[in-house]
């Protein structure tokens, strides 16, 4: 029982079908609390799907999703939110928000202090007032995790998180996933990247073309 | 409300005050003692100039405020409910879908023109007409800008020929009534029009207030709004709604105005910035000034003729448009 509470999801034979075609065939999985999870796989293998069957944003033919135990299905959007923050792989604004003003989407009452320390965590304290619109892709990148991060859910759901960065910033990303497993938050990405460079992970989940 | 949007719909307010002021002075009528009645509105009332500018002036100014503002705020709704930013109420279907409404409830003897049933009615056929709009646009789980327009078009131009061909069809006169709607115009507006024009207006667009934040997280996508805990779907509904209600309520008082719904907010973005909130707000002054100051010249520029006000908004909106989008590029896109 010990181990069923410390699993805080639990991916169950799920299928995904998406434009008729099906993307995830009878895939199991589970993620135990404070830990790094990598999910990787071939182009086209489900990857992104998964993750985002796994966010409550896509839904699943087959199979069960649990989320602390409970059937995903079975919790509210707004509950959903309290638990898990998701970070999109290519996120794109629409809209002239100043960095500051999107970062406290979701977050209101949050005081300036925490989105600048947050915003010098991601090594992109500059960007604070600027709109988000004059944004490089992997300014977008670290300003999307920052707002997962500024949400301070137990669970982050990442897609790609260091596909656009540098060196640099990639290392500073993957301190910070570190520190986040030590105070107890899990996190699962996706990830396009060898085996051999996702060692500092707990574990690694591998999607298979269908 | 932080100092700047303050001072900002501060200005929009004084701005609205002296057009209005100005406007009550302007018409066709060349009246002697105009501001002497303007100034005291309580005395010397049975006087031609006190009936011509507070009985038949002010109601009109006060139905183009009414109606501007909601067209405004309906196009707010409009480009921030799709995240679209050429979505406005003639696009997306609303307003052929509010006279198809009419139309409906007039031939089956179930509500009459300018009554509450026929802006329940425009109501009605309006929202269905916006959800099958979007609905046909969606493929694949998304929405692209262009698919939107292009089935907005397409289906306001169906509907349009459906309501032109059913009027030439049928010999009821309240039924070719409400083709004189696709020519908006502010000349046959009573007084009583304002009894349930404002009413509603005000309460519609304190709605779109409440919903403010949300369309704020739907400008992030669907998916990622409801990672932060809006529900994309229910929010695009009740949006919807709100701007079938103000548009059906304007549409069936003075007919379709052209271009202001895609206007105003534009307008507005640039002075209250994209948060929604301050954007409804400045979207309903900037949307009630326009109309206004189109309305005032539509009656006054050529007298004893009324010039259509949906070309003077056109002539007056567009080129503001075009030097907002040219002087500043970061507003959308």
């Amino acid at each position: 029982m010990a181990m069923t509470r410390d699993v805080v999801m639990r991916v169950e034979k799920i299928s995904i079908v998406r434009d008729g075609v099906t993307v995830i065939s009878d895939f199991d999985a589970q993620f135990v609390r404070g830990t790094i999870s990598a999910i990787i796989g071939a182009n086209g293998s489900g990857k992104s799907s998964l993750l985002g069957a796994m966010s409550g944003v896509l839904p699943i033919s087959r199979g069960v999703i649990t989320l602390n135990d409970k059937n995903l299905n079975d919790i509210t959007i707004v509950d959903q939110s309290r638990v898990r923050s998701v970070v999109a792989q290519n996120q794109r604004y629409t809209l002239g928000f100043s960095v500051s003003e999107i970062l406290s989407l979701g977050s209101p009452s949050m005081p300036r202090d925490l989105f600048e320390a947050t915003l010098e965590k991601v090594g992109s304290l500059d960007l604070a007032d600027r709109s988000v619109l004059s944004l490089s892709g992997g300014e977008r990148q670290r300003i999307s995790i920052a707002h997962a991060l500024i949400q301070d859910r137990d669970l982050i759901l990442l897609d790609e998180p260091l596909s656009a960065q540098d060196p640099a910033s990639a290392a500073r990303l993957i301190e910070i996933f570190k520190e986040l497993r030590q105070s107890g938050k899990t996190i699962i990405f996706v990830a396009h990247m060898q085996e051999s460079d996702l060692l500092w992970c707990d574990q690694i989940v591998k999607t298979l073309a269908q | 409300m932080t100092g700047h949007s303050f001072r900002s719909s501060l200005s929009l307010l004084v701005l609205m005050l002296v057009a209005s002021v100005l406007a009550l002075s302007l018409g066709a009528a060349d009246i002697a003692g105009t501001w002497s009645a303007i100034l005291h509105p309580f005395t010397s009332t049975d006087s031609q100039a006190h009936q011509i500018i507070w009985q038949i002036r002010a109601p009109r100014i006060a139905t183009a405020l009414l109606v501007g503002a909601a067209l405004g705020v309906a196009g707010a709704l409009a480009q921030g409910s799709t995240n679209n930013p050429l979505a406005e109420p003639a696009i997306l279907g609303t307003a052929a879908g509010a006279g198809l409404g009419v139309l409906v409830g007039v031939l089956c003897n179930l509500a009459s023109i300018g009554s509450i049933g026929a802006v329940l009615f425009a109501t009605i056929g309006a929202l269905l007409t916006t959800l099958l709009v979007f609905e046909l646009s969606h493929r694949n789980g998304t929405t692209t800008a262009l698919q939107l327009i292009i089935v907005g078009i397409a289906l306001s131009a169906v509907i349009s020929a459906i309501v032109g061909l059913t009027i030439s069809m049928v010999a009821r006169p309240d039924a070719r009534s409400v083709s004189f709607w696709s020519l908006g115009s502010l000349a046959l507006v009573q007084s009583e029009d304002l009894l349930h024009l404002a009413p509603v207006i005000v309460l519609a667009i304190i709605a779109a207030f409440v919903i403010a934040k949300p369309l704020d997280l739907l400008s992030l996508g669907d998916s990622t709004a409801q990672t932060l805990g809006a529900n994309p779907k229910r929010v695009r509904l009740v949006a919807f709604l709100v701007l079938s209600i103000l548009v059906a309520t304007s549409v069936s008082t003075v007919g379709t105005i052209a271009f202001l719904g895609l206007a105003a907010p534009h307008i507005a973005r640039f002075i209250a910035g994209p948060g929604h909130r301050k954007l409804v707000i400045a979207s309903a002054f900037i949307g009630a000034i326009m109309l206004l100051v189109a309305d005032t010249f539509a009656r006054s520029i050529a007298p004893p003729n009324e010039l259509p006000i949906g070309l003077i908004t056109s002539l007056i909106g567009a080129p503001v448009l075009i030097y907002l989008v040219r002087s500043r590029r970061q507003v959308w896109l």
